[in-house]
């Protein structure tokens, strides 16, 4: 209980703090129409404190298009708004604007049904004062047609027009008495006034609210009239002007028949217009004219006689026909035949352009036809085309007395030359009627070349390039797919032969145009195919290798294959001969590479890591197939060239360096197994030594295989230093292996030639055919005495 | 009547056939080798001898830790008082020593006419203490000595520590080289003598070997049989004394001797062509004839023409009948025939040598043609023909003597041995023989070699140099005590280029350094290009002949080796 006692007057509180202070008038504010009435606080008026806030509700009127008006005193020392939205000042303000341009006492808003209430919010006051006020809910229209209807009424009768003169004319008053141009520009002026009132009631009509319409409401008949007084005089100053407008015209014209011709579009609107006009001004005002047309046909003709080029006459001859036809007048024959001239000249020079617009929309449908036409397209064209200059103007044959005028000339010879145009269009779509069917057989066949070569042989069809343009391409490209056909199927020589025929191929229709793309697509399709030769020829070669790496029989043979030569030698290329053979040269190096390097390398490493793996099988064969490859092997790779030679009987295997055990092979010489298989190895012995007459044993740990019998049968068949047999009946020592020693048999003294080879070479003999693995190893002699 | 002289002729020859078969020589188990009377070998293991067949008794008579043989894949070596356990990571080499190996005084040979009973008496077997002793000896001879060389240059020492509990000794090697199994035992392959030698005998002739000696009979036959511990298969071995080797082929014909380890003029005997009865085996030469010119009596420009004027090849082709029906043809050991060329020799070391056939040396071959002007009248030559070699240097007397060949300018005498150590001679022709052409060609033999052919007396003199090194003495070269005359004792012109020659040839026999050995042949050959000291003619073939009483597969004769290192092997052909 006490919670809730305490939150009231918590509430209580800060209500007494809101920043906006609401005055209640009583009575209370009322939205009904009904004049001015003041704003009482009982019957008071509120007294508003220094730079307090207020606000006040206004309920909203019964209808839109109402003017909330507020009339107080000491406006200008508040600062006030109204807002159809308020909460105590919080959340964005709509101010309502006030239309009164009174700054001290009047206010009036706009205000509608949208709304409950607008409040009135008193932002601020500069010093204590007495609220006087009062106000009015009215609907706009009355608000502002009351405020205006006097000077609106001033103004009318301020800008009417003093018809006595005018309505005298020719029996008060004459021709002669006016002054037009004066009265031209106060029309003017007058006109203007009104229209502007003119604007202001249509204004005020359109926030009529329905409920007025057909009323007595004064003010609404007030409206009613004087709106209508307005009009009425609108429309007579409007055919006044007219009057006053020629007749000025006329009179500033006098010797001067350009302005008087100027005037004549007017002359005759003022003349069609005659039932405007009382009889009698009207006849003032035709006799006066009258008076001055003939003036004008001269001046035509001198006009037309000066023009040298084929624009159209732009002259008011129709109008001057027409308007002696609305004065009710006989047209003079000079007149109109001069007005036919014109029409005729005119009319024939528009159907010239446009026929000639028409046969270049034609040709230029033609040039721009995107398809190659049907057989029966120009048929149709030519049709066309024919119908289009048999209806051709015919010139000056019909332009009479002025066909001798210079424009007249011009146009007949535009006709002519238009004419020409004709026939050499016709004459083109025949031929090109003629050899359509043919380039549509050809295209059939995709004999573009011909095509071309028809086309060009063909004389002024030339408007067909454009259409046929892609010929060139198509060619191009048939000729480039004869190439990419001839290449896929490996027909190098025949792509060659294509290549170049088109390289030389000069048939087509734009070659200018054409000739930088032909040009990239034999150079493409040179790439191509030397990239094409090249890498097939590379692959043929790889493939082999691959196919090739194990083969350990004939494999001398292998370097003669074909595969590592090109697939094709060329003999042509558009990048020219000299290009070529440096292209050839880099070819044939690469299939050289492989040949002589890649093949040889990749076989011997491959077949020697199986060799060394497992030596008793086909040891021999591989051995001898790597033997075979290293012959080939031309590159600089040391490892290989070291096992090739390691499987090479034949080559010497180097001793470098004294103490050192060295592994070799022992293979079989003899070309297949025997009874007895004959086996070589070689030694170049080459050990650095400062000595000047290197002198060394040689120690050969020999298989048990190889020397188990030695004892019985001399184990070797030769030993020979640079050829020079090596016997132990000479003062060299030859140690007989045996198991004792681990069959390792010592040749000594050795004697090396200091930085040459020297070439130790045995051989021995065995029943068996196969790999035999020997250690070698060379040192400094001891002095033996046996 | 003439019928009657003719069957009277066939049963003359049908008695001499059945005398023949029946009391005709049989050599069935013996091994008979011929040699020349008055030159009867004298064994020394480790000293070169003048006598050929006596350095290769050494292989015979005696063993070494272990013995070069040979087998038909070329040199082996087989144990022989010891046996190879060991030879680790520091080069120690450990020999057990076999203590079972008895000396061949530990057997007594009866002998009854041509019967020889071999019988155990009490047995002396192979020590440490032997060992020791030889290589004690094997130092002290020093370059004397090819042992000497062979030893010093792998053994630290020239010692071994042991025997242990196992007979073990342990060698410690030098760590300068890889030591294969046959470098070891090369090195151990010297031979060994008792302890209980004089270390200076005349000859030695109680060994381990495969055969032992049992006595010479009045006609000088030396006789040795099998050692009964021995692995040789044939019983007997006998020497066989004649008066110069021109009958050696004869006897070998007449199946009075079986082997015949070289023949007269190395060449091929035409009467021992039948290869159904002999068979041949050729090694390298061993052999030079050289004429060495006496520095007394000729000047060094004298010597030069003399060298020029003596044409080897003219003499060669004449000594071998080139060109004609009687040619002596010849056949080496690579298969080569009438090759005789090959034998010419122009330098100290002959052609065949290592250090000429691998251009260690080159020698000068050009001659130019002799300014006989400075020379004497007459050269005067000698020769003597009873100390070997006789059929060769009586056909090189009468070839060098002919008028046709060098105009009668040299006069070549066959003297008496005598004559030849008075030194009054330009020049002398000998035969060398027994050199071998591998590192050890042996320089002493050559110059410092008494110049008695009675004697083998090598006249090295060698002082220490304080540091434990020896050094040659100059008076190595004494004028009596050389061929070639070169005393150092005297003023000599050229004395300083003789200080030289000593001293190469000191500093060639006894380095242990093959790049010294070869330095000093060059200077050697250069030397005596400049000096020269003689006209080295050439060299001899080695061609042996062999009864096909003996299997020829078990002969094998293998280069510098001495021809019977494998006579161990050697057996009878079994007839099928």
């Amino acid at each position: 209980m006490k919670v809730k006692i305490l939150i009231l007057l918590t509430s209580i509180y800060l209500a007494g703090c809101a920043a906006y202070k609401e005055l209640k008038p009583e009575p209370e504010v009322s939205s009904i129409e009904n004049g001015y009435i003041e704003i009482k606080d009982g019957g008071d008026n509120f007294e508003l404190d220094k730079d307090k806030k207020y606000f006040m509700k206004f309920p909203a009127p019964s209808d839109k298009n109402f003017y909330l008006v507020i009339n107080v005193d000491n406006k200008d020392l508040m600062k006030t708004y109204l807002t159809p939205y308020f909460d105590d000042g919080k959340g964005q303000i709509i101010k309502i604007e006030d239309e009164s341009a009174d700054p001290l006492k009047t206010c009036y808003y706009p205000v509608d049904n949208s709304v409950q209430n607008f409040y009135w919010v008193i932002e601020s006051v500069q010093y204590d004062i007495i609220l006087n006020m009062d106000y009015r809910y009215v609907p706009q229209w009355r608000y502002k047609f009351e405020t205006k209807y006097a000077r609106l009424q001033e103004t009318l009768l301020n800008n009417t027009v003093d018809r006595v003169p005018y309505n005298g004319l020719g029996t008060t008053t004459k021709l002669a008495d006016f002054d037009f141009g004066n009265e031209v520009t106060k029309t003017k002026e007058m006109t203007a006034n009104l229209e502007k009132v003119q604007a202001e009631l249509n204004e005020i009509e359109s926030i009529f609210p329905a409920s007025v319409l057909n009323t007595n409401d004064e003010a609404y008949q007030n409206y009613r009239n004087i709106k209508k007084q307005v009009e009425d005089e609108l429309t007579f100053q409007k055919n006044y002007q007219a009057f006053v407008n020629v007749m000025d015209k006329e009179k500033v014209s006098r010797r001067n028949t350009a302005a008087l011709d100027e005037a004549v579009p007017d002359i005759l609107t003022l003349f069609q217009n005659k039932d405007a006009y009382d009889t009698n001004v009207f006849a003032e005002t035709k006799k006066t004219i009258l008076d001055r047309l003939p003036e004008l046909v001269p001046y035509y003709e001198k006009k037309i006689a000066d023009k040298r080029d084929t624009s159209p006459i732009n002259l008011n001859t129709d109008e001057l026909e027409k308007a002696y036809q609305a004065a009710g007048e006989t047209v003079p024959g000079n007149v109109a035949e001069l007005n036919k001239f014109v029409n005729n000249f005119n009319t024939q020079l528009q159907n010239l352009k446009n026929t000639e617009a028409e046969l270049d929309a034609i040709n230029e449908s033609v040039r721009n036809q995107s398809e190659m036409p049907s057989n029966t397209y120009f048929s149709g064209i030519i049709t066309k085309v024919g119908r289009l200059k048999y209806n051709m103007p015919k010139g000056n044959s019909s332009f009479g007395k002025y066909a001798n005028y210079a424009c007249s000339q011009k146009l007949s010879s535009d006709i002519q030359t238009l004419n020409y145009k004709f026939n050499r269009s016709l004459d083109g779509y025949r031929s090109a009627d003629r050899i359509v069917p043919q380039l549509n057989e050809y295209k059939t066949n995709k004999q573009y070349s011909s095509m071309i070569r028809l086309l060009k042989q063909t004389p002024g069809v030339e408007f067909l390039t454009d259409t046929y343009k892609s010929l060139d391409k198509l060619s191009i490209d048939k000729q480039a797919l004869e190439v990419r056909t001839a290449m896929n199927n490996a027909n190098w020589a025949g792509a060659e032969t294509e290549l170049k025929s088109l390289h030389l191929d000069q048939n087509f229709l734009r070659p200018a145009v054409i000739g930088s793309q032909k040009a990239q697509t034999v150079k493409v399709l040179d790439d191509t195919l030397s990239s094409r030769v090249a890498r097939i020829s590379k692959q043929r070669a790889q493939k082999f290798v691959a196919d090739n790496i194990n083969t350990l029989s004939n494999v001398e043979a292998l370097y003669s294959n074909t595969a590592f030569t090109p697939v094709y030698n060329r003999t042509f290329s558009s990048i020219g001969q000299a290009d070529l053979e440096r292209e050839q040269l880099v070819l044939n190096n690469e299939l050289s590479y492989l040949k002589e390097q890649y093949f040889p390398s990749t076989a011997i490493k491959k077949l020697y890591a199986d060799f060394v793996k497992n030596p008793d099988n086909d040891g021999v064969l591989k051995a001898r197939a790597i033997a075979a490859h290293g012959d080939q092997y031309k590159g600089e790779d040391k490892q290989v060239k070291t096992w090739a030679a390691e499987c090479n009987p034949w080559a010497s295997k180097w001793i470098t360096k004294a103490k050192d055990y060295r592994k070799l092979y022992a293979l079989p010489v003899n070309a297949s197994q025997s009874a007895s298989n004959e086996y070589v190895f070689r030694l170049n012995i080459r050990i650095p030594s400062d000595a000047k007459f290197p002198t060394y044993d040689i120690n050969v740990k020999l298989p048990k295989e190889v020397a188990k019998d030695a004892a019985s049968e001399q184990w070797y068949r030769s030993i020979t230093l640079n050829n020079d047999p090596i016997k132990n009946e000479g003062y060299y020592a030859i140690t007989a292996p045996s198991a004792s020693n681990n069959y390792e048999c010592q040749i000594t003294p050795v004697r090396m030639r200091k930085d040459e080879d020297n070439i130790l070479e045995i051989r021995f003999n065995n029943p068996k055919f196969k790999v035999y693995e020997v250690s070698i190893m060379a040192q400094k002699p001891i002095i033996k005495k046996n | 009547m003439k019928k009657g002289l003719i069957i009277g002729a066939i049963v003359i020859v049908v008695a001499a056939v059945l005398f023949y078969l029946f009391w005709g020589p049989n050599l069935d188990g013996k091994i008979v080798i011929p040699y020349i009377a008055h030159q009867k070998p004298r064994i020394d293991p480790h000293l070169p001898s003048a006598v050929p067949i006596a350095d290769k008794m050494d292989e015979v008579v005696f063993d070494g830790l272990f013995n070069v043989s040979a087998n038909p894949s070329g040199i082996t070596y087989e144990d022989g008082l010891g046996e190879l356990v060991e030879l680790d990571a520091n080069n120690n080499v450990v020999v057990r020593l076999k203590p079972r190996k008895k000396w061949h005084e530990s057997y007594s040979a009866a002998i009854e006419d041509d019967e020889v009973n071999v019988s155990e008496k009490e047995a002396v077997y192979f020590t440490a203490q032997d060992l020791n002793f030889t290589l004690k000896r094997i130092q002290r001879l020093g370059s004397l000595s090819p042992d000497y060389i062979l030893v010093s240059q792998a053994v630290e020492g020239m010692t071994f520590s042991g025997p242990d509990d196992n007979n073990e000794i342990r060698f410690k090697f030098f760590d300068d080289r890889i030591w294969t199994e046959a470098d070891i035992k090369e090195v151990l392959s010297f031979k060994i003598l008792p302890h209980n030698s004089d270390i200076n005998q005349a000859e030695y002739l109680n060994g381990t070997g495969p055969y032992l000696y049992t006595h010479a009979t009045e006609e000088n036959v030396l006789n040795y049989q099998v050692n009964p511990s021995g692995m040789a298969e044939i019983q007997q071995l006998k020497l066989q004394p004649f008066i110069d080797n021109s009958t050696y082929t004869t006897e070998l014909k007449n199946g009075n001797i079986n082997c015949l380890l070289s023949t007269p003029f190395g060449s091929l005997s035409p009467i021992l062509s039948d290869s159904q009865d002999y068979f041949i085996k050729s090694n390298i030469s061993t052999t030079l004839f050289a004429v060495l010119f006496n520095v007394e009596r000729l000047s060094v420009t004298q010597r030069r023409e003399l060298r020029n004027l003596i044409d080897n090849k003219k003499v060669l082709d004449r000594f071998y009948k080139v060109n004609t029906e009687q040619q002596k043809h010849i056949e080496d050991y690579k298969g080569n025939k009438d090759n005789y060329n090959d034998y010419l020799n122009y330098s100290i070391f002959p052609t065949s040598s290592y250090y000429v056939d691998n251009k260690v040396v080159i020698p000068m071959r050009e001659r130019n043609s002799p300014d006989l002007s400075v020379l004497p009248d007459t050269v005067r030559i000698q020769t003597c023909l009873n100390y070997g070699f006789r059929e060769e240097l009586s056909e090189l007397v009468q070839i060098m003597n002919d008028p046709a060949l060098f105009g009668g300018k040299i006069k070549v005498t066959a003297v008496q041995n005598d004559e030849i150590k008075r030194g009054n001679y330009d020049a002398v022709l000998i035969a060398y023989s027994g050199y071998r052409s591998n590192f050890l060609y042996d320089l002493y033999e050559i110059f410092l070699r008494e110049p008695d052919f009675s004697l083998h007396n090598i006249n090295l003199i060698t002082d220490s140099d304080g540091r434990g090194m020896r050094m040659v003495n100059e008076r190595s070269f004494e004028g009596n005590k050389n061929f070639f005359r070169i005393d150092l004792a005297s003023d000599h012109p050229e004395r300083d280029n003789f200080v030289k020659l000593l001293d190469y040839i000191y500093g060639f026999m006894s380095t242990r350094e093959v790049g010294d050995k070869q330095a000093y042949a060059q200077f050697l050959d250069e030397l005596d290009q400049q000096m020269a000291l003689g006209s080295w003619m050439f060299s001899l073939p080695s061609l042996a002949y062999f009864s096909t009483q003996f299997d020829d597969k078990s002969v094998d004769l293998y280069g510098v080796a001495s021809q019977l290192s494998t006579i161990e092997k050697w057996r009878e052909k079994v007839e099928k």
